[in-house]
């Protein structure tokens, strides 16, 4: 069943609630900038549940936003489960061969500025942090604001900018060790 | 950008540097947190160092932070739209306040929707426009309905609700009108109706109108 001929078969009220709550996840993805064809996927995969469950479920009559909620919250997982399975199906080796094609045969001494050795070292100097601020710092690395770190874990606000500074103070350590200077000002 | 035989680097590049290095790792998904076990972190269920470390591993794994966002996404609509509480606060709504939900969604004609992409197109009240019945009919009488054409529609779907949102009479037809005998059978009370244009997919649709069926 294709997604339009799945929304035909859900009553009008129905149909606007899942719509709207399309639309609510869409302006959430927006901001986690995830890609619309993975949401798409998503309530593809809402609409044709809900059109399965249409005249064996009394909720499915209904234009009940916690049940398409809970539609959604089992369909997300269900394409995720689908999608690692199709990863594991499809092999794809990662062959060394591009990257030494990339790298330079000599060590280059502003090479550590330019990517992947940079990338590696900050990696590995994060391994070595305590599990307690770890993944404070990854988040902090990765873009996420600190209300966002404080919100995932349900830390107060002292509590997460206590465990980002130390975190990171680990870090500065670590990567002062590897000859890496970490310039505080800008930031 | 040399310091003593070493290298400076701002937060900004470390930031840069992270996030290429996310962008190129690929990790053996057979090690990943299982979909169910990244879920229970956006829920904050379980205990602390166990969200712990699915945070850790989600946040060194490229893949693992699309379906952790993703699955954000699919909850914060939820805790929005309030069918579910925020994280932490975790509870199913209690029945009268599901009512209020239903209600909510059923007046969504009424609810001004940032537009989206959607296949699918939320309450458009510029849509088809209703002409009949008026706010009230008799009850036991069927009952007439009438709108105006919408270019492109080759069917139209009416539905009227009742007072819970649920769909008390769905009919579809290709004209303009409708009588519809089961409207007979309706209680008096107050019930709302619509129309969707459909061509076929669903298009535009009209307001939500107040319907009261009445005793003669």
């Amino acid at each position: 069943m294709t997604f339009e001929e799945a929304g035909q078969h859900l009553s009008l009220a129905l149909e606007a609630a899942v719509s709207r709550y399309g639309a609510m996840v869409r302006q959430v993805g927006r901001k986690y900038r995830l890609d619309e064809s993975d949401l798409d996927e998503v309530m593809q995969e809402v609409r044709i549940r809900l059109w399965r469950a249409r005249g064996t479920s009394e909720q499915v009559g209904e234009a009940n936003t916690s049940y398409i909620y809970r539609t959604a919250s089992t369909a997300a997982l269900d394409v995720l489960r689908r999608r690692r399975s199709r990863q594991a199906d499809r092999h794809d080796p990662i062959e060394e061969g591009p990257v030494s094609v990339l790298s330079a045969p000599t060590p280059d001494p502003h090479g550590i500025l330019e990517g992947s050795e940079l990338a590696t070292k900050v990696a590995q100097a994060i391994d070595t942090i305590a599990e307690s601020r770890r993944p404070a710092v990854r988040m902090h690395l990765a873009g996420y604001p600190r209300e966002e770190i404080a919100s995932l874990m349900g830390w107060t606000e002292a509590k997460t900018r206590n465990l980002l500074y130390r975190g990171l103070a680990d870090l500065r350590e670590r990567l002062a060790q590897e000859g890496i200077g970490w310039d505080t000002t800008e930031a | 950008m040399g310091h003593d035989g070493g290298v400076k680097v701002t937060e900004a590049q470390l930031k840069e540097a992270y996030q290429a290095h996310l962008a190129r790792s690929r990790t053996d998904r057979a090690s990943c947190p299982a979909p169910e076990v990244i879920q229970a972190l956006v829920r904050r269920v379980g205990n602390e160092a166990t969200r712990l470390a699915t945070l850790d591993h989600v946040m060194g794994c490229g893949e693992c932070r699309t379906e952790l966002d993703l699955l954000r996404s699919v909850e914060e609509a939820g805790v929005r739209l309030g069918a579910v509480r925020a994280a932490g606060r975790r509870r199913w709504m209690m029945p009268a306040a599901l009512a209020a939900t239903v209600l909510l969604a059923v007046g969504l004609g009424r609810v001004a929707l940032e537009p989206s992409g959607d296949t699918m197109r939320s309450g458009d009240a510029t849509g088809v426009v209703l002409v009949a019945p008026g706010a009230e009919v008799p009850a036991g009488a069927p009952v007439s309905f009438a709108w105006h054409p919408v270019e492109g529609a080759s069917r139209y779907r009416l539905e009227v609700l009742n007072q819970s949102g649920d769909v008390a009479i769905e009919a579809e037809t290709r004209d303009t009108a409708l009588t519809s005998g089961s409207a007979a059978s309706l209680a008096p009370g107050s019930y709302q109706w619509w129309v969707i244009a459909l061509s076929p997919a669903p298009g535009p649709r009209s307001e939500l109108r107040r319907l009261r069926v009445v005793t003669p």
